[in-house]
């Protein structure tokens, strides 16, 4: 399936795609709704840096609501329109926490922050994780991607590693374990 | 995830298959004693379930900030923000002055060479045949001749003052700070006798004062003056400068 196209995915088929991870159909979905969140961004005082950064916290929210099974498709663009629409209620946010820190330093009363302390705490999460993640080695990122991300069974790792299956679940407990700690530290 | 919390493979086992909602029986009872006996047990659940959730959306950014790269890679890279003609007269200016530099290092440790090549301490007067009736003068030569060029020109200097055109006087001054290498002194002395009457020093001053010329750079005056010269070795130098 060419990546920039999701035209002929149904709604089901796109959201089960993203359930799943699936890199070409991430893909499509980005390649057809990040244009429209950018040129949003830029007509409404950001730049492309900010809209992708928006873009892609609105993804990560579309995508954790999927996987919980949070969004159900109400029409043939549902998952489209609802990561635009994420993206632009982001930016908006964005725009009146952006005035609201100018005013309040002018005396003005506060109204809200752009952010969820949830979301803020996830950033922090992630970051933490991101330097833990790469203070592993190759093979253990490389096994916990397959098995996290691209949803390798331990039975297609084995496989893929010349493993038995105790092996693999043993390494996955070993690689899981050091990111604890890496994290913890 | 502040409490230090030890989860061993079994217990991971337990609660991956939980989250996954793929407990069998034996699993199921085995999950169920550890949740009346562990205190920790709904904390180690929390821990490995945020543990996953986050490593998860950590991939997935790591993914979409790849798709994004691929999708839109940067038009240019930030250290070439500057218009394309600025790095061409940057080089252009910068291959100019290296040619400059290297045409002046050249030009002048050239003739700095044919300087060192052709100089010659003046061997200096017999002290007997001065021509001048000073002790001052001939003490001066004979310091002089012996390498003290210091010493003769603190004997020579109070008689240039008195006699501020005399021929000899002016040459051996000329010749003395030559040796020091106060070359704009030496060159002011020389051209005072050029400039001067008659002298039988003309011709040796016009030699020094040519080569002088050539050390500062002034090829042009250098082979006016050594065009003058019957000196075979003006002649040498004339070759070399066509």
């Amino acid at each position: 399936m060419p990546e920039d196209s999701i035209s002929h995915l149904s709604q089901e088929q796109l959201i089960q795609g993203i359930k799943e991870n699936q890199r070409d159909v991430m893909s499509a979905l980005y390649l057809e709704v990040f244009p429209k969140v950018r040129s949003f961004v830029i007509q409404n005082s950001g730049d492309e840096d900010q809209a992708k950064d928006i873009f892609q916290e609105a993804f990560l929210v579309a995508w954790q609501k999927v996987k919980n099974g949070d969004f159900q498709p109400q029409n043939a663009t549902a998952m489209q329109g609802f990561l635009f629409q994420v993206s632009k209620n982001k930016w908006l946010d964005w725009l009146r926490s952006s005035r609201f820190k100018m005013e309040s330093s002018m005396g003005a009363i506060s109204i809200e922050v752009a952010d969820s302390e949830d979301e803020i705490l996830l950033e922090e999460r992630l970051s933490y994780l991101e330097e833990a993640f790469q203070q592993l080695g190759e093979s253990c990122r490389e096994l916990l991607k397959r098995f996290y991300f691209e949803k390798e069974s331990l039975e297609e790792l084995a496989e893929r590693f010349g493993w038995t299956n105790q092996t693999a679940k043993n390494n996955k407990y070993r690689c899981m374990e050091k990111l604890r700690k890496l994290i913890k530290r | 995830m502040s409490k230090e919390l030890n989860i061993s493979p079994i217990e991971y086992e337990l609660i991956e298959a939980k989250l996954d909602g793929t407990l069998n029986e034996e699993q199921l009872q085995a999950l169920r004693e550890l949740e009346a006996q562990d205190a920790d047990w709904s904390l180690k659940v929390e821990e490995v379930k945020t543990l996953r959730q986050d490593l998860e959306s950590y991939l997935v950014k790591a993914e979409l900030d790849k798709i994004h790269e691929e999708a839109y890679p940067e038009k240019t890279p930030k250290t070439r923000k500057l218009p394309q003609w600025i790095y061409a007269v940057a080089a252009s200016i910068t291959l100019i002055l290296v040619g400059w530099i290297s045409f002046q290092f050249l030009f002048v440790e050239s003739n700095e060479k044919l300087f060192t090549t052709y100089y010659e301490t003046d061997p200096g007067l017999i002290t007997a045949m001065s021509g001048t009736d000073s002790y001052e003068f001939d003490r001066g030569m004979v310091d002089f001749k012996e390498g003290k060029y210091e010493e003769a020109l603190a004997l020579w200097q109070p008689l240039l003052e008195e006699n501020p055109t005399g021929d000899t006087l002016l040459y051996f001054v000329a010749m003395a700070n030559l040796e020091l290498e106060n070359y704009t002194e030496s060159q002011e002395n020389l051209e005072l006798i050029i400039k001067g009457n008659p002298s039988e020093f003309k011709q040796d001053a016009e030699w020094y004062l040519g080569l002088i010329y050539l050390r500062n750079g002034q090829t042009e005056k250098a082979k006016g003056l050594f065009s003058n010269s019957s000196k075979p070795e003006a002649k040498e130098i004339l070759e070399k400068l066509e």
